[in-house]
């Protein structure tokens, strides 16, 4: 696709007073996503990443009995492909030269903020679809409320006041049983499941959720619960107990859903990451024949939630 | 009856005739789908699989790039819009994660996986190569004579496609048009030939 004087005629001719170009006057916000993934760099086709569960907890040894031996567990592998994406625009000589305004010029902003809005849309999808469709190293849904652990059953058998928490032997969560929305109960749902969280083999581990993500719409209701001094909601003298969670939260604007919202731990604690396989290279060049002018832009990446550990999600009701 | 040869060279591009890279494209593979790299491939309810060997109207859509992948289903793992690779990113894996039924061990070098093939478009364009042989059994040597005669196409024992001086009837069973004798192996036995798919045969014209 071309573009040529006839589709710009008005560029053509002097006398305009304003000229409103969205691209350079509307600014896009800032990225969004590296507040929330890990971004690393692959170097190449593919990276692919391993689990490992510990070993048990240490059992009796009988007077003159062998120690018991034991082993860790290898879990499975999730993949990293990096996808291309790529954009140009094609001017014809003539429209570059004529222009009064020097609006084509600038078609490379547009382009680069076109790289801008998937660079941020893609990975904001690992968490709007972490309830359908991506799925993590576990082989279910990111956000899940029986995330099958690597020791199985018996690990949440002896696993400390797991009964309250978990929807079956042998799992974890990392959503609510029946989803719910962002509430004072709910956000003490949420930080009772971290409270309680344990390892592949049962024990517990520090996993302390430290902002909540999400929609626009939510940011007033975010403001009362975690900004009260007193409890929410209630005419009473009760403090607001949330405050001592320390949670902070933060408006995911790529997020799709208004009632879905999400808890997050510190990103070291947590494994969703955007990997940079190149990044955006612009490049132009004078088409031969033609004269006309081409501006392209390519660059690879791809997100991948390589563990579900660190963040929940509830999808609304 | 049997061809006179048990396999036969893959189909391949060989040239365009502007000049032009080879237009391709890379649509979901359908589940299940086993076919080698040089099948004729046809879209189905827009998802890819081997080409039939019979829709000689409208019927081809390309030839097949790569190996299929064997998906449990349709697309699988196909990037839409606005999303990465989908899990689990590869068809090979090995054993199984204990207490994990649906997660993947993936040995290290097992080829990625997108949930696609890419395929060599059949047009107007792209001249491909292939092997000659006749599904009769009988001896196949093409010459400058054959340019032009339209003829189908046959799969052989071992997945590959040759085209078959046997089908001849068009409208009926051709497929191809031979462009002109390949110039490395000229008029012999089993020779290749450069070809193009004929305009009836292109699913999509482009």
């Amino acid at each position: 696709m071309s573009m040529v004087t006839g589709q710009y005629a008005q560029l053509l001719a002097k006398g305009q007073r304003k000229i409103f170009v969205q691209w350079n006057e509307m600014y896009q916000r800032d990225l969004e996503y590296p507040q929330v993934f890990n971004v690393e760099t692959m170097t190449s086709a593919y990276d692919d990443e391993l689990e490992f569960a510990g070993t048990q907890p240490t059992p009796i040894k009988f007077e003159n009995q062998s120690v018991f031996y034991t082993t860790i567990i290898q879990g499975g592998t999730i993949r990293a492909i990096p996808l291309t994406y790529g954009i140009a625009a094609r001017m014809s000589f003539e429209l570059v030269d004529d222009d009064q305004y020097g609006i084509i010029k600038q078609v490379p902003k547009a382009l680069s903020r076109s790289n801008r809005f998937t660079e941020e849309m893609v990975p904001w999808n690992i968490i709007n679809l972490g309830f359908s469709t991506v799925k993590s190293i576990d082989g279910v849904t990111l956000f899940n409320n029986q995330h099958p652990l690597l020791g199985g059953p018996a690990v949440t058998n002896y696993a400390p006041g797991l009964g309250n928490i978990i929807s079956a032997a042998g799992t974890f969560p990392n959503r609510p049983a029946v989803d719910v929305d962002l509430s004072f109960a709910a956000i003490q749902l949420m930080t009772n499941q971290f409270e309680r969280m344990v390892d592949g083999v049962g024990m517990p581990v520090v996993y302390k959720p430290k902002s909540l993500l999400i929609a626009p719409a939510n940011r007033f209701l975010a403001r009362e619960l975690l900004g009260s001094p007193g409890k929410p909601g209630t005419a009473t003298n009760e403090i607001n107990s949330l405050l001592g969670e320390d949670l902070g939260y933060m408006v995911g604007h790529y997020l799709t859903s208004d009632t879905a919202w999400f808890a997050l731990c510190d990103k070291q604690y947590h494994h969703l990451k955007f990997k940079w396989r190149q990044k955006a290279v612009m490049d132009m060049n004078d088409d031969f024949d033609t004269n006309a002018v081409k501006h392209k832009s390519i660059m690879r990446f791809t997100a991948v939630p390589a563990n579900w550990v660190g963040v929940w999600g509830s999808n609304g009701p | 009856m049997a061809s006179l040869l048990a396999n036969h060279t893959e189909l391949e591009v060989v040239r365009t005739k502007s000049g032009n890279t080879e237009e391709t494209d890379s649509p979901a593979e359908k589940a299940g789908q086993s076919f080698v790299k040089g099948t004729p491939v046809q879209l189905n309810a827009g998802v890819l699989q081997a080409w039939d060997g019979a829709t000689v109207n409208a019927g081809i859509y390309g030839v097949a790039a790569e190996d299929a992948h064997n998906l449990a289903s349709d697309g699988l793992g196909f990037p839409i819009p606005f999303n990465p690779v989908g899990f689990p990113g590869t068809g090979t894996t090995f054993g199984k994660v204990p207490f994990q039924a649906s997660a993947v061990n993936i040995p290290e070098g097992a080829p990625p996986v997108k949930g696609l093939v890419v395929v060599f478009i059949a047009n107007l364009d792209t001249v491909f190569r292939a092997q000659t042989d006749n599904n009769t059994g009988a001896a196949t040597t093409p010459t400058r004579a054959n340019r032009g005669t339209a003829y189908g196409l046959t799969i052989d024992a071992n997945g590959h496609w040759y085209v078959d001086f046997a089908k001849t009837t068009v409208g009926t069973n051709t497929v191809v048009e031979m462009v002109d004798l390949d110039p490395i192996d000229g008029s012999v036995a089993n020779a290749r030939i450069l070809f193009q798919f004929t305009k009836a045969a292109m699913q999509i014209v482009l």
